[in-house]
């Protein structure tokens, strides 16, 4: 068992998020510069156009995975859809979480066995996957159908876009980030080139129901385990 | 949702009329100019204005705050009622007609345009449409205004306008010649209607070949303006014309342009050639201000004064006797169909049976087509197809209508064209709402309909 490993990001997943992660970042860095006028009139129109290119690479993205990998995309909307009495249960303690980081006794010690993903990370990335569409949708109307939208709809959409995109970034790089970099088999496994597994004892550790009900053993894996160790 | 939004206002500067200069740009000396303004701190490139500018005069790309290029501006306002963040301001004389009320000397009339009437009460809490011919009357006069409607001097407009399309008939179509149409020889076929402020400055600064073809009628107001200073200064109010402050209420922001426009002093120039007043009196507008109906709104609030709670009764006054022809100016086809009222009158000797030209009404089509056909009776009653178009909204329409006229000069007798959609209705002028109109409204929960 100590060399074991199962596959948690496979390939098609990590390509969408490392190329969610970098598209969304320059999306949002090069979205506040204009909005918040850091930049004079020229650089800005620049910006703008590198906005809307690599807004085009962000949307082709979301659209290849939830198309081209269908199945996967929908396996992972059902693992973040499934919220059983155990996913509710986290919120107790909220996964032990502020007890092992912070030394804050909050809630009970034990905690409640979770899935592929817990319920903060149902709740985030249901949230970021929102987002991802939201601002997809918003971004091309503002573009595209600003004259018609309406003078309510557009400052609506504007406000969304705009801060939504905000919050979200300040959830990813705020929340998202040190959990998987504590998370560090995770953070590896999705980072690392090549395949996105991590070790089932690591995986028995936080998603023991995903373990248990969902794993399907297919090899060994000890000649792909010597690659990583 | 269903509110008014407030629109942000400044007053006019010293350079707002420009220096000494005859010309500036496409301004000549006097013109008002930077009427409409984007405020830079409050736009966010959204670039939804750009969409409804008829003359391509916002400058700016997405993202980026716009700014207008004041010598394409025509200041008709659709930019300003149309941007989602309050981001555009537009001049206001609010404080100079409020000293101008304080002032005892000053005989201050309204002149307010039919289209005020309909959109005054949203300001105050009403509804759009809410028609309050009498409450605003007494509102004017219970701020310290006279009253003189707008719809008056329409009515003069019309006569004006459709005589002088008669009498291009004559000469162009009829072939007829005398000393009473040598002054449309040089003035041919289409027929343009003259009394959309914006339409006019466009069409000098983007379309001078149709200049020749434009209606020499003013306006309604600026037919109001020299009437009050002069007929009604002496018959009606019996007063100093050089004490008559004329405020035009209209709907429209281009307005506040047309009324510094050089040319229109011509109550000053026949009182001072009928020697009406002393030769040395400095020169005066024939319409001194310019309010919106917003602005008039403000002045009411500023007074503490709701229309809508004063009575809908009042004695018919002289100077605000018109017919239903000058009220339909407002819309879109109105003055097409009080010009072909007239026109049908005169050419054909004969009262049309029904006056409701239909044909030339609405705001859904871009261009609106008719041919209406009208028995002369100079030619024992032979018919002629007058042929006419109505041009609703001058941001996508003068381009399309101008290239239609290159193809064929021939194509119409006589074009209305209106700057804003809908015509005065909806003129830049207007109260604003929150919602605009879109393709989602009808989507949209109850709670957040307009």
């Amino acid at each position: 068992m100590a060399n074991e490993r199962v596959l948690k990001f496979p390939m098609s997943e990590k390509m969408f998020h490392n190329i969610n992660m970098v598209t969304w970042m320059i999306l949002a860095v090069t979205g506040m510069m204009i909005y918040f006028k850091t930049v004079d009139a020229t650089t800005a129109s620049l910006l703008m156009d590198f906005h809307i290119g690599i807004a085009i690479v962000f949307t082709l993205n979301f659209i290849g995975f939830a198309v081209i990998n269908a199945d996967r995309f929908f396996l992972m909307l059902r693992n973040l859809l499934i919220w059983d009495a155990d996913t509710f249960a986290w919120f107790k303690n909220f996964g032990g979480y502020p007890r092992r980081l912070l030394g804050i006794p909050f809630g009970p010690e034990e905690v409640a066995p979770q899935g592929r993903f817990n319920a903060g990370q149902k709740f985030t990335y249901l949230f970021f996957i929102f987002m991802i569409f939201g601002l997809i949708v918003t971004g091309w109307l503002l573009y595209f159908m600003a004259p018609v939208l309406g003078k309510t709809t557009m400052v609506y959409f504007f406000n969304f876009h705009v801060w939504g995109s905000i919050i979200a970034t300040a959830m990813a790089v705020g929340a998202h980030l040190p959990l998987a970099l504590i998370n560090i088999e995770d953070f590896k496994a999705m980072f690392r080139f090549g395949a996105g597994d991590v070790p089932l004892e690591d995986a028995m550790h936080h998603a023991p129901k995903w373990v248990e009900n969902d794993l399907v053993k297919v090899s060994t894996l000890e000649q792909p385990l010597k690659a990583h160790h | 949702m269903s509110e008014v939004s407030k629109v942000r206002t400044f007053p006019p500067s010293k350079e707002s009329w420009g220096g000494d200069a005859a010309f500036d740009g496409t301004h000549r000396k006097g013109e008002l100019r930077g009427i409409i303004k984007i405020n830079q701190d409050n736009c966010v490139g959204c670039d939804t204005c750009t969409a409804f500018c008829p003359t391509e005069a916002i400058k700016g790309t997405l993202g980026v705050a716009h700014a207008i290029s004041t010598n394409q501006c025509v200041a008709c306002g659709q930019c300003l009622v149309n941007c989602p963040f309050g981001a555009i301001e537009q001049m206001s004389f609010v404080d100079i007609v409020m000293e101008k009320l304080a002032d005892p000397k000053a005989f201050v009339v309204a002149h307010p345009s039919p289209a005020v009437r309909v959109s005054i009460a949203e300001e105050f809490g009403g509804k759009p449409g809410d028609l309050t011919v009498n409450r605003l009357y007494n509102a004017f006069e219970k701020a310290g205004f006279h009253n003189y409607d707008v719809n008056f001097a329409a009515d003069q407009t019309i006569l004006e306008e459709g005589t002088e399309f008669i009498k291009k008939v004559r000469y162009w179509v009829l072939g007829e010649r005398g000393e009473d149409l040598e002054h449309v020889a040089h003035h041919p076929l289409p027929h343009f209607t003259s009394c959309c402020p914006a339409w006019v400055k466009n069409a000098e600064t983007f379309h001078p070949e149709l200049i020749p073809h434009i209606s020499g009628a003013k306006s309604p107001i600026q037919m109001g303006g020299p009437l009050a200073k002069t007929w009604a200064a002496e018959f009606v109010w019996k007063k100093d014309p050089r004490d008559i402050y004329m405020v035009s209420v209209t709907p429209c922001t281009a307005k506040i342009f047309e009324a510094s426009r050089p040319e229109f002093n011509s109550a000053y120039e026949y009182l001072k050639e009928n020697n009406k007043i002393p030769q040395d009196t400095p020169s005066f507008q024939d319409i001194d201000a310019v309010l919106t109906a917003r602005d008039a709104a403000e002045i009411f609030r500023r007074k503490g004064i709701n229309p809508l709670t004063l009575p809908d009764e009042r004695e018919m006054e002289t100077m605000n006797v018109y017919t239903g022809a000058a009220t339909i100016f407002g819309a879109s086809g109105g003055v097409m169909e009080a010009a072909l009222r007239t026109a049908y009158f005169i050419l054909s000797g004969t009262e049309l049976s029904n006056p409701d030209i239909t044909l030339v009404r609405g705001y859904e089509q871009d261009i609106v087509e008719a041919t209406i056909p009208v028995p002369l009776k100079a030619l024992n009653g032979k018919v002629i197809n007058v042929k006419v178009a109505v041009v609703n909204g001058a941001s996508r329409n003068i381009k399309e209508i101008v290239k239609r006229l290159t193809d064929d000069k021939n194509q119409y007798h006589f074009v209305e064209v209106m700057n804003c959609p809908g015509g005065c209705v909806n003129g830049g002028g207007q109260p604003v709402r929150t919602m605009g109109t879109s393709w989602l409204h009808p989507l949209l929960p109850l709670p957040l309909r307009a």
